[in-house]
Order: structure tokens, then C-alpha cells, then sequence
């Protein structure tokens, strides 16, 4: 077993700041847009849903390939130099979670009754205010919503292996490591890696549920 | 001052009292509060869903205005409960002290007790209208159900089809409804269109007695009370009318009969059983209905 203590440490801390970066980014650009479209009236809004509704299933491959083709080196960013790096990783998932937040957003928003915006500007609420009130009342299926973003994403390995390039000590992620411990053979070790993935998994989401649940109670 | 906005489903009242809000335009106005038939709290306390309009306005002494009115209503006790806790009456009247600590120049509410049970309704129908009175304030009170419109009306608007059709003292509207829409939404039976000369109401249809002088367009009401049936017109008494017509129908309602007769227009008149067994009335029976040329109502 060549790899040591050390090297898993990397590979964790890795994960946790690509995949955190990524969640963080997707939340606030997922939420806006989920609040802007269930809210709004603007011409195309019809397209945007469809095409957020089709976001949320899209196969990660593919969104690494692309990614892959704009951040090459002859690529319209190229000159970026973030191709294999864990800036390219974290662009791939953020297009990967946003369109499922965005989606599980927009459907909550649109469920709340007309009436209830209705009385809540007769009060004299602000845009900010309304917003504010929705949040509340809606706390509970955002933090679902955040949940299923960042379930997209941690477990995600086809788009970070094509554009993060899977390089030991600088791109190398536990599902990629996984994957590689896999090939080499190294049955054992691929599967500890894999049990501290879904310990890390399940304390993540663990953590968000213990917030749902309280604010389900306050 | 309270006006009932009164009409049927889907006539439009929701959303005549909306354009009033501000809701459908956008711009709310700050002189009005709003009641729906839903109380439509949001996940706070009670006492935070009452504060919520005040907080929205940037009011001051929000915590005094506030426990005034949870007073008022008698439910300072469930101020610190969560909204989706309390009973359906309960909800209800945090809404009303929602909208009502607002200090609004016109309350407006739709259908604000329908979904509560009659003995609540009644009880906050009275509560609320006394507050309105006490406070001043003029309202719109929407609602589909006349008994509660009457109940609480000063002023009587009939709404159908998205148009006001009448505005007026609930007693003068029941008694002259402009026109057979109104009247048939209000209950009203027997109502005519038609012209009257030389005491005499007439139409295409129909001609019979009335107490009125010369008109060229006319409103007649007979009230189903005061026909009476027969099997044989009457004779020698101009003031009464005897009018031919066949039965189309005979309904039992409880203790009485109503009984729908094509006698040139259709009229409905209500007879109690044994007149239904001693006339031996049914359907397609030749019958004379007979009533007082000073009970047809014109107008």
C-alpha cells in the first residue's frame, strides 16, 4: 500500500474544498434563479424552466467534456490556464448542482398559494421583505433542494476526472481516487476510500439535516 | 360604514376587491388593509404574524398596537404560539388583527368567514361588525352569501359577471332588483319586464291587474306567497287577477309544494299539501292562478 496517511488527508481536504466551493457557488446562483423565475414574468421564461427542468438530469460526462473543450489550451478560455485544475472542477459541478437547486427552488416557490404573496404585499412588503418571508416559510424544502445540489456533486466522478485530470496531490478527489485504487487493482484500499466518501456524505448532509430539523421546530 | 360586495362564484368580486388593494396594479394603498377567506399566516408566532404589516410599514410603537388589538379580539393568550397551531377560528381572527392594527380607512375582506363554522361565523360576523362601527372605519365585505350580506350590509352592491349591476339600501334593492339577474340571484321569483297602461301590466306573454299608473317600461314582482291556485277562475272582482296556465312541475320542499306553472310567462307558487291533494294537482294540469292586483309589486 504505496499511498500513505497523508495523501488521503490531501485527497479529503481536496474534495471538501472543490465540492464546498461548488455547493456555495451553485446555492446562491441556484436560489436566485429559482426565485427570479417561479416570481417573474419576462419573455423565454417558459424555455428557461424547460431548460433548467432538463439541467437537473444532465449526464456529468458530457458537462466535463465541454468544459474541457472551452478550458483547453486552444479553447476560447485556454488562456485562463485552468484545465486541470481545481478551478475547471469546480466550474464542471457548479454547472452540475445549479440547474438541481434552481429546479427543486423554482418548483417550492411556485407552490406557494398566489394568496399568500397576495396578502403578504397587502401588508406592505418589499420585494426584500417577500423574500425574506418565502425563505422562511419555504426553509425547509431549500435546505432539501441544497441537500440534493450537493448529493449531485460529492458523488459525482465522470466530469472532475475529465477536466481535473485526476493529477495525485493536485486534482485527485475521492471518487476519481477511487476509481484509480479500483483499476490498479487495489480492491482494499478503493474500498476504505469509498467508506470515508459515504462517512463524509452522510456527516455533510447529516449536519444540513440537523438544521432543517431545527428550524423545523423553532 | 359596511358595503357587501354580493354576487356568485366567479363574478368577479375577488378580484374587483384585488384592484382596490393595489394587488393587480402594483401599488398598494397604504389607507387600506386586506382579509382573505383563508387566514394566510405565515410560519411566526402569533404575535409576529399581527406585527408583520407594522414591521413592513416601518411603524413605531409596534409592540402597544399590537397587544391592543390581540386584546381587542381576545387572543392575547395565543400570542406566543405558532400560527399553524391555532384552530381555524383562532387563525382567523389573528388575520383580522393583522389587518385591523394596520389603523386602515377601508378594511377590505373577502369571504373572511367561510370557511369557519356557522356558530364562528356568526359570532365574528357580529364581533368584527362592531368594530368596524366603533373604529370608523368603512369596509368592502365580499361575500357569495346573502343571509351574511343582509346581515351586515349598509350599503348592498350586486356584482354579476364582473359588472356592479346594483348599489343601494339592502331594503330597496330586495324589494326593486334592477332586473331578472339580480332578482333570480337574490331569490326573487315571478319578475317581468313589460309596460303598463290604464292599470293594466302587459307584454308579449302576458297581461294582468296591477295598482300603478301608465308606464312604458316596467318591473312586476308576484311574490310566490301571494298566489293562490284554483281549479276555476274568479269572477266579478276586477282586483283580483285569475290567469290560465298549465302545470310544469310540482316539487315537494318540507311542508309545502312548489309549484312551477306556464300561464304565458312561468310562475312559481308555493301551496301547502292539502292543496295539492284537493286540487289534484300535476303536471300538465289546466290551473287558474289567482292574486291581488295591489300585491304585484311594480317598479
Amino acid at each position: 500500500m504505496q499511498n500513505n496517511f497523508s495523501d488521503i488527508i490531501a485527497i479529503i481536504l481536496l474534495t471538501l474544498r472543490v465540492s464546498g466551493s461548488a455547493l456555495l457557488i451553485s446555492v446562491i446562483i441556484g436560489i436566485s434563479l429559482g426565485f427570479f423565475v417561479a416570481l417573474r414574468e419576462f419573455p423565454g421564461r417558459k424555455i428557461l424552466i424547460g431548460l433548467i427542468n432538463t439541467g437537473m438530469g444532465l449526464p456529468p460526462v458530457v458537462v466535463g467534456l465541454l468544459v474541457m473543450i472551452v478550458l483547453w489550451r486552444a479553447g476560447p478560455l485556454g488562456f485562463l490556464e485552468w484545465i486541470y485544475s481545481p478551478i475547471a472542477m469546480i466550474i464542471a459541478q457548479v454547472i452540475l448542482a445549479t440547474p438541481i437547486i434552481a429546479g427543486l427552488t423554482l418548483a417550492t416557490i411556485q407552490q406557494v398559494p398566489q394568496k399568500m404573496i397576495w396578502q403578504a404585499k397587502a401588508l406592505g412588503a418589499s420585494g426584500w421583505n417577500l423574500l425574506w418571508l418565502l425563505i422562511r416559510e419555504t426553509r425547509l424544502s431549500l435546505l432539501a433542494a441544497v441537500m440534493a445540489g450537493f448529493g449531485g456533486i460529492i458523488s459525482e466522478v465522470g466530469a472532475v476526472m475529465m477536466v481535473g485530470g485526476n493529477i495525485r496531490g493536485e486534482t485527485r478527489v475521492m471518487t476519481t481516487a477511487i476509481v484509480l485504487e479500483a483499476q490498479k487493482g487495489n480492491i482494499n484500499f478503493a474500498l476504505i476510500l469509498g467508506g470515508i466518501l459515504l462517512v463524509l456524505s452522510f456527516s455533510v448532509n447529516f449536519g444540513l439535516t440537523l438544521i432543517q430539523q431545527k428550524v423545523k421546530k423553532s | 360604514m359596511i358595503k357587501a360586495l354580493l354576487g356568485p362564484n366567479g363574478a368577479g368580486k375577488s378580484t374587483y376587491l384585488r384592484r382596490l388593494m393595489g394587488l393587480e396594479s402594483g401599488e398598494i394603498n397604504p389607507a387600506m388593509a386586506m382579509v382573505f377567506q383563508e387566514p394566510l399566516l405565515f410560519d411566526l408566532t402569533v404575535f409576529e404574524n399581527v406585527a408583520l404589516g407594522l414591521r413592513f410599514r416601518k411603524a413605531s410603537d409596534i409592540e402597544k398596537k399590537v397587544m391592543f388589538w390581540l386584546e381587542k379580539l381576545k387572543i392575547t393568550p395565543l400570542k406566543d404560539r405558532r400560527a399553524i397551531t391555532l384552530s381555524g377560528g383562532e387563525a382567523q381572527k389573528a388575520a383580522l388583527a393583522r389587518a385591523l392594527v394596520l389603523e386602515p380607512k377601508t378594511l377590505l375582506l373577502d369571504e373572511p368567514f367561510a370557511n369557519l363554522d356557522l356558530p364562528s361565523q356568526l359570532a365574528l360576523r357580529q364581533e368584527l361588525k362592531g368594530i368596524i362601527s366603533e373604529k370608523g372605519i368603512s369596509a368592502v365585505w365580499v361575500t357569495h352569501n346573502k343571509a351574511e350580506a343582509l346581515a351586515v350590509a349598509d350599503v348592498l352592491m350586486i356584482m354579476i359577471d364582473w359588472k356592479i349591476v346594483q348599489e343601494g339600501r339592502p331594503e330597496d334593492v330586495l324589494q326593486r332588483p334592477a332586473g331578472q339577474e339580480v332578482a333570480s340571484f337574490l331569490g326573487i321569483e315571478n319578475i317581468f319586464r313589460g309596460s303598463i297602461a290604464g292599470s293594466v301590466f302587459k307584454n308579449q306573454k302576458i297581461n294582468f291587474e296591477v295598482a300603478a299608473s301608465n308606464q312604458d317600461s316596467a318591473w312586476a314582482i308576484v311574490h310566490p306567497e301571494d298566489i293562490i291556485l284554483s281549479s276555476e277562475p274568479l269572477h266579478g272582482t276586477s282586483a283580483r287577477n285569475s290567469l290560465e296556465g298549465v302545470v310544469l312541475d310540482v316539487v315537494p320542499e318540507g311542508l309545502s309544494y312548489s309549484v312551477t306553472i306556464d300561464a304565458g310567462e312561468v310562475f312559481r307558487a308555493v301551496v301547502t299539501r292539502a292543496s295539492v291533494e284537493a286540487l289534484n294537482i300535476a303536471k300538465g294540469r289546466k290551473i287558474f292562478l289567482i292574486f291581488k292586483a295591489t300585491a304585484v309589486e311594480v317598479y
